[in-house]
């Protein structure tokens, strides 16, 4: 009776393998070209005049079979560069990370220290809430005509986008981590004269880390969504325009092909933090 | 322990909470004076709600009085200080550095211009003197709550304060680990001679460790309203110090204490907050009077005023 004492592990990952196995069956079975009805049916010189023979009715969305030769075909040479329409997806790809990175740096750079000063003082707290508030619940693709007519460069608005969406989760959870420091570690850090300087680096950051780092993960995940759509708006480069140029060339397999890999990017990005995360993180 | 000159002075400390529901603000301590000597073990004790911990906040700095004055070594007490080293109730150590980081932090803060060699070397003297040895590398969830009071004393040792200040340092511990801490501690303080101003509930505690246990009637307007003097001879020993004539004479009159006198003491001001002096009850008196019964001292009369006390 070996079967029956699995692992949890082994168990979760057997289940994962059957459930794998059945979205490519009906991924299949609802892509198959019906070639054999067609063949006994149409005369040969009609299909051929519709448009292709015997294939002609298999639709342009990919069997599976089809899908992952496109995906090894792109995976095995990522970085060419035919011209702005016909790029590697790890270009395209790039181009996307470095504009996130960009955006959500600089929004840390803002967030995380401005974040300190509202999480240590009430009258600061209590004076920028109701912006916060305001500008918080605002779809960050609302900025983009802004940005545009202000910074006219494409580029350089979607950073601005990326900015914008990565600021919010990061002040908040750093104003909230600073501000619920426990009473007894600042205690502490005042009978040892500890000086500010310190004290916020030693004793405030590291207490406040953990809901910091979860703070950037929220904002990270949410820039890589909003990259997207505001790459399909200003064009050019990045994977939110290949989604959209490959749409406009009706290839589905490319569409697909580029939201798996957003999906993969997305997922290692959000490992990262959470990494990190298990780092900072500390038992009381 | 001359009485000349006293080494931590409170005079006429008071404080006043505004009223939480909008009405009259509450006192919940006035007129406390009392003096501490150098290398004096001070013990306070008094039901919840009396303001001790408001007092040893206000000794720490980390609070202020609404009236009155501390001085410390004849300079007043405005601020937290390195002079004075306090273990918290809830040892606050901080979860994130290891027992080493811990205890070295508080070293950095007091030394910053020594290496990292010195700044280790010493701190691992105070984690050996704690018996902590082996477990400087681990982390404060790492340690039962025993192990990490013992980095809170460590690390309040370390800094060499003028005074130490104990809030209830055992209270969250079980008996037997209480036992053990409290037997080191009273070593490490024979060893540095340190002025010590703890808070307790308990009451063996007290007299196990204490020069003099401050006994404080219950609140508001709580005050000092005795002073007891720990008679029993140094160096002591847990299991014999029940054996001297002294030890129960003090422990029923702190146990009386708690149990009726705390209450009564407001009662028999003619204003709440008129003024009054502790009385002082010596064991010496009453074992050379009546050694079985009379170990209850009437409140107005004080008894020999073994120590000098700041009038209100």
């Amino acid at each position: 009776m070996k079967r029956m004492t699995l692992t949890l592990g082994q168990k979760s990952a057997l289940l994962s393998l059957a459930l794998f196995v059945v979205f490519l069956l009906v991924w299949q079975l609802a892509t198959q070209p019906e070639t054999q009805g067609l063949a006994a049916d149409v005369d040969p010189e009609y299909a051929a005049l519709m448009g292709g023979g015997t294939a002609s009715s298999a639709s342009s969305f990919p069997t599976p079979v089809q899908m992952a030769q496109t995906v090894w075909e792109r995976l095995s040479d990522p970085f060419y560069d035919n011209g702005p329409n016909d790029k590697g997806i790890g270009i395209q790809l790039a181009y996307s990370i470095a504009r996130v990175l960009a955006g959500f740096f600089l929004a840390a750079a803002v967030a995380i220290p401005l974040g300190f000063v509202i999480g240590n003082s009430r009258v600061f707290y209590q004076a920028l809430d109701p912006y916060v508030q305001l500008l918080k619940p605002i779809s960050p693709l609302a900025w983009m005509p802004l940005a545009l007519y202000t910074i006219k460069d494409a580029s350089a608005s979607s950073i601005f986008v990326i900015f914008i969406c990565s600021l919010w989760p990061m002040l908040i959870n750093t104003a909230h981590g600073v501000a619920n420091v426990k009473k007894e570690w600042l205690d502490v850090s005042r009978t040892l004269e500890v000086n500010p300087f310190r004290k916020a680096f030693r004793v405030i950051l590291p207490a406040a880390a953990p809901t910091i780092l979860a703070g950037m993960r929220i904002s990270m995940g949410i820039a890589w969504l909003v990259i997207v759509a505001a790459e399909m708006l200003v064009g050019g480069t990045g994977i939110g325009y290949f989604v959209w140029n490959e749409w406009n060339n009706l290839s589905i397999t490319n569409v697909l092909f580029a939201i798996f890999m957003i999906g993969v990017v997305g997922m290692v990005l959000d490992s990262l933090f959470g990494l990190l995360g298990r780092r900072v993180a500390y038992q009381e | 322990m001359s009485t000349s000159h006293p080494f931590l002075q409170v005079e006429n400390l008071a404080r006043v909470y505004p009223s939480p529901t909008g009405g009259d603000p509450v006192t919940v301590f006035d007129h406390v004076n009392f003096r501490i000597h150098k290398g004096e073990f001070v013990c306070v004790t008094g039901h919840s709600g009396c303001g001790k911990s408001t007092i040893l906040n206000i000794l720490a700095g980390l609070d202020a009085a609404t009236i009155g004055n501390v001085f410390m070594d004849g300079r007043e007490v405005a601020g937290p200080s390195l002079d004075r080293g306090v273990i918290f109730q809830s040892h606050a150590l901080m979860p994130w550095l290891t027992v080493l980081e811990n205890v070295s932090f508080a070293v950095k803060s007091r030394w910053p211009s020594r290496t990292k060699t010195q700044i280790r070397d010493h701190a691992m003297r105070y984690i050996e003197l704690v018996g902590l040895k082996g477990a400087e590398h681990k982390k404060p969830s790492q340690l039962s709550g025993g192990m990490k009071q013992r980095v809170g004393i460590a690390r309040a040792f370390s800094i060499e304060p003028k005074m130490l200040l104990m809030d209830e340092p055992f209270g969250a511990l079980d008996a037997l680990t209480r036992g053990v801490i409290q037997d080191e501690l009273l070593k490490i303080c024979a060893e540095t001679q340190q002025t010590v101003f703890m808070i307790t509930h308990d009451v063996d505690e007290a007299i196990l460790l204490s020069d003099k246990i401050m006994l404080m009637s219950n609140g508001p307007h709580a005050r000092i309203a005795e002073i007891v003097n720990n008679t029993l001879p140094r160096p002591r020993e847990r299991s014999a110090i029940h054996k001297h004539a002294h030890y129960y004479p003090i422990r029923t009159h702190l146990v009386d204490f708690l149990v009726s006198r705390s209450k009564l003491f407001g009662g028999q001001r003619d204003a709440p907050d008129a003024p009054s002096s502790p009385s002082v009850f010596d064991p010496e008196d009453m074992v050379e009077a009546a050694p079985a019964e009379a170990t209850v001292v009437p409140l107005p009369q004080a008894g020999k005023p073994h120590i000098h006390l700041v009038n209100a």
